[in-house]
């Protein structure tokens, strides 16, 4: 069937022949992703309440009639969660593209090489012993302080994991993704014995760490960390040339007049931070970044400069969709948005550990 | 001018490199010649930028590459890889694209795309632009690669060719292709020599080093034995002293060049049977 292989590949071209095209229909897709996840809940809120809602707030009437609590639930509660998940998403899949660019290896996802979870038990180290601490600290820096124990932590494992995994410039594989388990043990381990020690209300809970949670949705939890997932946001993409150099090779980026380990401190600087916050505002959510850079590849090809921009559109709907789904499958208890994300990434997982093309690096 | 001053390069106190001096001139195409490990992948490491020499200096056009800035220097000088593995799926196209990127400001426009046509055209991967670069054979991967070296360099009009020194650095290029493409890349190089680029290649064919090379420098053991033109350099006394190999020299019929038969080495160095004791020993 020779013609029918041609279409394939004219339809799979057609999303790259027109690149600006692909990231507006993402862009879209993102935008209904975001109204319909304002619009579901407990609450059920009608898109026109909402677009009330929030044309009431810069003085605009519209004829749909609203009640106080319908303001209530979007203004207090599902607006700050879905700007989180927005954030969220981004950075994680950012992020794994980057650290795959980095490895030279689709396998490399911040939460499976450990990063995550190093800056998860940064968070947990702070919030346990960091006590001390914000007695020197004044009052306007300390709620940057746990985005920052975070951001440290993943900073350590991901030096780490680079140092272990990355021989003479080749990424060792199986060495990384080893290293990882040995890293998200240990992490885990010490992450485990400080929850179960501690009866600080914000540790308690264990599976917010491991499966991960946008619930800490309020204001002033998200704010402090606000730069700290912006920043990675705007800074990564424009590494994104460099980043193409350097899948050639380190030494032929080089040749190419990239600076090679400049190009490298600040992948790792960045991916670092925003894992970081990320982490410390909604716990562990696992997979993100590992499927959507794939899905991203596939539709736009592997260049940077598409990849980057459509793993931030296509996370933060990944991301929306997955907490859409936490919040609503088993009312009025919520379910760990880790447990949807693994739901989808693990198999995905295992498929491209199978495909041999993975392991030759393709 | 490209030119190695007494450059020596050491590593974990081997040396790997003894005060060795070349220079490149544009409109020069120069051959290295030389046995596995006699340092000619270090002179180029060298050459190129990977690797630091631990004594002598590296300048170009008279001043230290280390004054250069990196995106300059990528402007002047481009260097092809013996393989280069290139994970996730890049298309042939886009390799060849990344060798404009040291003239790239933001974007490639519409020269850029135009040159990494051309140079795809000359080494004959145009039929190949929109395929998966790791779907390639070995070989059309090396055209691939040579397209995007050539990309890197290419004179935008005849001022820039005449007037800015331009060099190109190719370690062993032919090594994964058939004979035919094995004479068209060196045929490419010696048309960028004629450009008034200087090309530098390490080959292992002398014949082939002998019908294209303006120059020939003879690496053995760290050293630089002896540089010069194909007929002042290459005879059967230098043959046998680095390769350990008789070889019969002749004129090559139509060009005129150095044309070497070889004889093959009587190899004695295997035992024609064990002697084994009945304990099982090796005597």
């Amino acid at each position: 069937m020779p013609d029918l292989a041609v279409d394939r590949a004219a339809s799979k071209l057609n999303f790259r022949a027109r690149p600006e095209l692909t990231l507006l229909a993402l862009g879209i897709l993102l935008v209904t992703t975001m109204l319909a996840a304002i619009c579901t809940g407990a609450v059920s809120v009608t898109t026109g309440q909402v677009a009330s809602i929030l044309m009431t707030k810069i003085g605009i009437t519209l004829p749909w009639q609203f009640e106080p609590r319908h303001e209530l639930v979007v203004m207090s509660l599902r607006l700050p969660r879905i700007l989180l998940g927005l954030l969220v998403g981004a950075v994680l899949a950012l992020s794994g593209a980057a650290l795959q660019g980095l490895f030279r290896n689709p396998l490399a996802d911040p939460a499976l090489v450990g990063v995550s979870s190093g800056a998860a038990l940064g968070a947990v180290s702070f919030i346990v012993a960091g006590s001390t601490l914000l007695a020197v600290v004044p009052d306007g820096v300390q709620p940057f302080l746990l985005p920052i124990a975070a951001f440290a932590g993943g900073l350590t494992v991901a030096m780490l994991v680079y140092r272990i995994g990355v021989v003479d410039g080749q990424t060792q594989v199986a060495t990384m993704l080893l290293a990882g388990i040995a890293i998200n043990s240990i992490c885990g381990a010490l992450i485990g014995m400080f929850v179960f020690t501690s009866d600080d209300q914000q540790l308690r809970d264990l599976t917010f760490w491991t499966m991960g949670s946008l619930a800490r949705n309020t204001w002033s939890v998200l704010l402090p960390v606000l730069p700290f997932l912006l920043v990675p946001c705007c800074v990564l993409p424009m590494l994104s040339r460099g980043m193409n150099a350097y899948i050639l090779g380190e030494s032929e980026a080089g040749h190419l007049g990239f600076d090679v380990e400049r190009l490298k401190k600040l992948t790792i600087f960045f991916t670092s931070m925003g894992i970081g916050a990320a982490v410390a505002v909604s716990g562990i959510i696992g997979f993100v970044g590992l499927v959507v850079p794939h899905l991203a590849r596939l539709l736009l090809g592997s260049d940077h400069r598409r990849l980057m921009p459509s793993s931030i559109l296509l996370g933060s709907t990944l991301v929306l969709f997955a907490d859409a789904l936490s919040r609503t499958l088993v009312v009025p208890a919520e379910l760990p948005i880790g447990v949807v994300t693994s739901c989808i990434g693990g198999p995905f997982f295992l498929w491209l550990l199978m495909s041999k093309r993975t392991l030759r690096g393709e | 001018m490209l030119s190695a001053n007494a450059i020596s390069f050491s590593i974990k106190r081997k040396q790997l490199l003894r005060n060795a001096s070349l220079d490149i001139k544009p409109g020069e195409l120069t051959v290295i010649l030389g046995p596995n490990g006699a340092g000619k992948s270090t002179f180029m490491k060298l050459l190129c930028g990977d690797l630091q020499p631990s004594s002598g200096r590296i300048t170009l056009d008279d001043k230290p590459t280390q004054n250069w800035t990196r995106r300059s220097l990528a402007q002047r000088r481009a260097m092809m890889p013996q393989s280069s593995n290139v994970v996730f799926a890049f298309s042939a196209r886009e390799i060849v694209m990344l060798g404009r990127s040291p003239h790239v400001a933001r974007r490639e426009n519409q020269r850029d795309q135009r040159i990494a046509e051309t140079a795809m055209g000359s080494t004959g991967v145009s039929a190949l632009a929109a395929r998966n670069y790791n779907t390639l054979s070995g070989g059309e991967q090396q055209r691939v690669q040579l397209a995007r070296a050539l990309c890197q360099i290419w004179a935008e009009d005849k001022d820039a060719e005449q007037n800015d020194s331009r060099y190109l650095l190719l370690d062993e290029p032919v090594a994964s292709m058939d004979l035919a493409h094995q004479h068209e890349t060196l045929h490419i190089a010696q048309q960028f020599a004629q450009r008034n680029v200087g090309v530098l290649i390490i080959l292992h064919d002398i014949n082939l080093a002998a019908m294209y090379a303006d120059k020939i420098a003879i690496f053995e053991h760290g050293e630089i034995k002896r540089q010069g033109s194909p007929n002042a350099v290459l005879d059967t006394a230098l043959i046998r002293e680095v390769f350990g190999i008789d070889a019969l020299f002749q004129k090559h019929p139509t060009l005129g060049c150095p044309l070497m038969v070889s004889m093959p080495k009587p190899v004695n160095n295997l035992p024609t049977q064990l002697n084994i004791s009945p304990t099982g020993k090796l005597q």
